[in-house]
């Protein structure tokens, strides 16, 4: 079983979470605003790429129906199911480590 | 959108090269381009340029550098990055600069040795490339030097052989349609003298007779002052001087006011017209290991040209000739000159480039230092090489702990580079140092005569490249053991280890070709050395002629003004009487040139007389020289 790593997890999640079609440049967008990280190009389009070496998302290219984008397809992404099983098991690990921080936040409050 | 500027072109083409093998390639282009017109609609067209051009750079430069380094991923590590791009990331430098500082103080035998010998390597090989650079290399300090030539007469021999008379100076001058000008300096300057007086203490000075125009011919503009007019270049008086910028600063304290004033030259009053630009030393171009302290003006006139052969010419090609035209135009002017002047001996001439009679003599020998050097900088590199090969040997072992413990592979390769950038560093610190004493003994030395060595300073590109090498060797033999246990991975590397920790066959092999190579270039040298060595022997065996043990020579100037050549000659003999009447003075003598000194011709010619054997003015018999025939070229 391939490990997931924080910025791969992130896109995954990101993909998951789009409303409308999951765009590549749409899911980069999002990781900058909301994710609070400088997300480079060359980063992302590499680990679009180890995701996918991996099974756990796929792409298809689409007809643009932007013009901006001077005719050249747009990349559609999809969670394969070893993605989000994958996931999954990040969640349960992050859950069971972040448990800790209920009392905490309890003394806090 | 057709009405908005397009993206820069350039960016635009070689991200779509990068990108071309890419499954998705097309689509990310159309990321970038829709990208770039959101920015443009936000900051305007100057700002989108620029980041069109930051992210399509960025991005095609790391897609090219992921297509060099995947053919060395290894499938099973894909997933991580790859040692060289971790190796060039910043993250964790600073503690890995740290560890490589720690294990190089460790080992401080190796660091001292590897300075040592990196710094000799570089400092010896730059000193020699940096003297060898102004010779042969870098073009001579002139304005558009390949335009200038040298005339020289076509005898062997000494200074006269190859001078000229001043009358065939006039009348290439005039008869030369291929040359804009001709101009020449008095060859025999050192004989002449000039006392500087009426400012404290009387200063000799040194000073060469040049044409008016020399300057001019040369494209060399006075830094204050001007150059000589052509009224003053008839003068015969040296009521005008140019001082050496060297003099200038030495004997006038660099006093800009200078320019303009009359100061008293040989008791007679001159006026310093000008001051030479700092990097024009007349000496050190054309008369290495002697000294030029002002120029003053040569008369080309009937005066002069009674001498003889005493000017040497440099002449400045029209613009479009070459050297071929003029040397046809000079050989139908001879032969002209030949029939008009059938009575006027000296008539021959040849012209060559002006970088042959200064760097002429010079070249041969200065290439076979170089190649000396080159040969020293190779042995430096295989030292090293061996060196970090067999440290590698034992590094292996740490490495392999290190990679065991979880040590990303990238990281190891960093610090191993870290450590031999600092080997390299500190040798090529020593290196510096080194190169700029040498090369300023040289500079200032006077033991050799190689044009142009008071303007020698540490070349540049000789560094920079001595530099290269020595890092280069040291960065690929020292990150190589790194590379091999990582790519062995830690349970190879163990097993490799338990069977033998001394060395693997391959890099014993590499070390065995590096000594065989490093014995075989010293043999080189060794041959070489014994060679040169052999040759100055003979040097020192060859016959002078005369007996140089027991003698000593001196000059005398005089600023005094005699009545008659009697006066003269009395005064000089007043000396002589009064040297030989010292205890342990055999005999005296008095010359203008002393033997080895200036290589000269120059006749003695007393009407009625002939000298008989044993009868020659007294320098003959001092410096025990056996006179074999005596000749009477010309009267």
């Amino acid at each position: 079983m391939s490990r997931v790593r924080d910025f791969e997890l992130l896109v995954i999640l990101a993909i998951l979470r789009q409303p409308e079609e999951p765009y590549a440049n749409r899911i980069r967008e999002d990781l900058e605003r909301n994710a609070k990280r400088r997300v480079t190009r060359g980063a992302f389009y590499r680990t679009l790429d180890r995701l996918q070496q991996k099974g756990m998302i796929r792409w298809e290219l689409e007809p643009s129906r932007v013009p901006e984008r001077g005719g050249h397809p747009m990349r559609r992404l999809h969670v394969t199911a070893t993605g989000l099983a994958a996931a999954r098991r990040q969640q349960e690990v992050l859950l069971r480590f972040l448990n800790a921080l209920e009392p905490l936040t309890g003394e806090n409050e | 959108m057709t009405s908005h500027p397009p993206p820069p072109s350039r960016p635009r083409r070689w991200l779509a090269c990068a990108v071309s093998r890419h499954p998705a390639g097309s689509s990310i282009l159309g990321d970038l381009l829709e990208d770039f017109y959101r920015v443009l609609r936000d900051h305007g067209p100057t700002r989108a340029r620029w980041w069109y051009w930051r992210e399509a750079t960025t991005l095609a430069v790391g897609m090219w550098l992921e297509r060099i380094f995947q053919p060395f991923q290894e499938p099973d590590r894909a997933q991580e990055t790859h040692p060289v791009i971790e190796a060039l990331s910043l993250k964790g430098f600073v503690s890995d600069a740290r560890y490589a500082v720690r294990a190089l103080r460790s080992d401080l035998g190796l660091v001292t040795f590897s300075t040592l010998i990196v710094g000799l390597g570089i400092g010896a090989t730059t000193a020699v490339f940096s003297v060898m650079s102004p010779l042969l290399l870098k073009p001579l300090p002139f304005e558009e030097p390949d335009r200038l030539v040298w005339i020289s007469n076509t005898g062997k021999g000494g200074r006269s052989a190859v001078t000229s008379r001043t009358s065939n100076l006039r009348d290439f001058r005039q008869r030369l349609s291929t040359m804009q000008d001709v101009a020449g300096y008095n060859a025999f300057f050192e004989q002449e003298s000039y006392t500087l007086a009426g400012r404290g203490e009387p200063v000799r000075l040194a000073g060469v007779g040049v044409t008016h125009d020399f300057l001019d011919v040369l494209g060399i503009e006075p830094m204050l002052g001007r150059s000589f007019t052509e009224e003053e270049g008839r003068l015969w008086d040296d009521s005008s001087i140019i001082l050496t910028h060297a003099a200038w600063r030495q004997t006038f304290g660099g006093d800009p006011a200078l320019v303009g004033d009359v100061v008293t030259i040989n008791g007679a009053p001159s006026t310093v017209i000008g001051i030479l630009p700092p990097d024009f030393d007349f000496s050190s171009i054309f008369s290495p290991s002697s000294r030029v302290d002002l120029l003053t003006t040569f008369p080309v006139d009937d005066e002069t040209d009674s001498w003889g052969n005493t000017v040497s010419m440099i002449g400045r090609l029209v613009p479009g000739s070459t050297i071929a035209d003029a040397r046809a135009e000079l050989s139908v002017a001879l032969e002209n000159l030949k029939q008009e002047y059938p009575e006027r001996w000296g008539l021959t001439a040849q012209m060559s480039p002006l970088r042959e009679p200064i760097s002429g003599g010079h070249q041969e020998p200065l290439l076979l230092l170089g190649a000396a050097s080159a040969a020293i900088m190779l042995i430096v590199c295989a030292n090293l090489t061996s060196l970090l090969l067999s440290k590698g040997i034992h590094r292996r072992k740490e490495m392999m702990l290190r990679t065991a413990l979880g040590a990303p592979r990238g990281r190891l390769v960093r610090q191993m580079l870290i450590e031999s950038v600092l080997l390299a560093a500190c040798g090529a610190l020593v290196g510096v140092g080194l190169a700029v004493l040498i090369t300023r003994s040289v500079a200032t030395s006077t033991a050799v005569a190689i044009p142009m060595l008071a303007s020698v300073r540490v070349d540049g590109w000789a560094l920079f490249f001595s530099c290269i090498l020595a890092t280069c060797a040291g960065i690929v033999f020292g990150v190589l053991p790194a590379l091999q246990t990582s790519k062995a991975g830690p349970a190879d590397e163990i097993r490799a280890t338990s069977r033998s920790l001394t060395s693997s066959l391959r890099s014993r092999w590499l070390r065995e070709c590096l000594v065989v190579a490093e014995i075989a270039i010293a043999c080189i040298l060794l041959v070489q050395g014994g060679l040169l060595m052999q040759s100055f022997l003979k040097v020192l065996d060859v016959d002078l002629g005369f007996e140089p043990d027991s003698l000593a020579a001196w000059s005398i100037d005089t600023e005094r003004e005699f009545d008659s050549i009697q006066a003269h000659t009395a005064f000089f003999e007043s000396i002589t009487r009064e040297v030989s009447s010292s205890p342990g003075v055999v005999a005296v003598g008095l010359t203008d040139a002393i033997p080895l000194g200036i290589n000269r011709e120059w006749s003695v010619d007393v009407p009625g007389r002939e000298f008989a054997p044993g009868e020659q003015p007294n320098m003959f018999p001092i410096s025990s020289i056996e006179t074999t025939s005596r000749r009477w070229p010309y009267r």
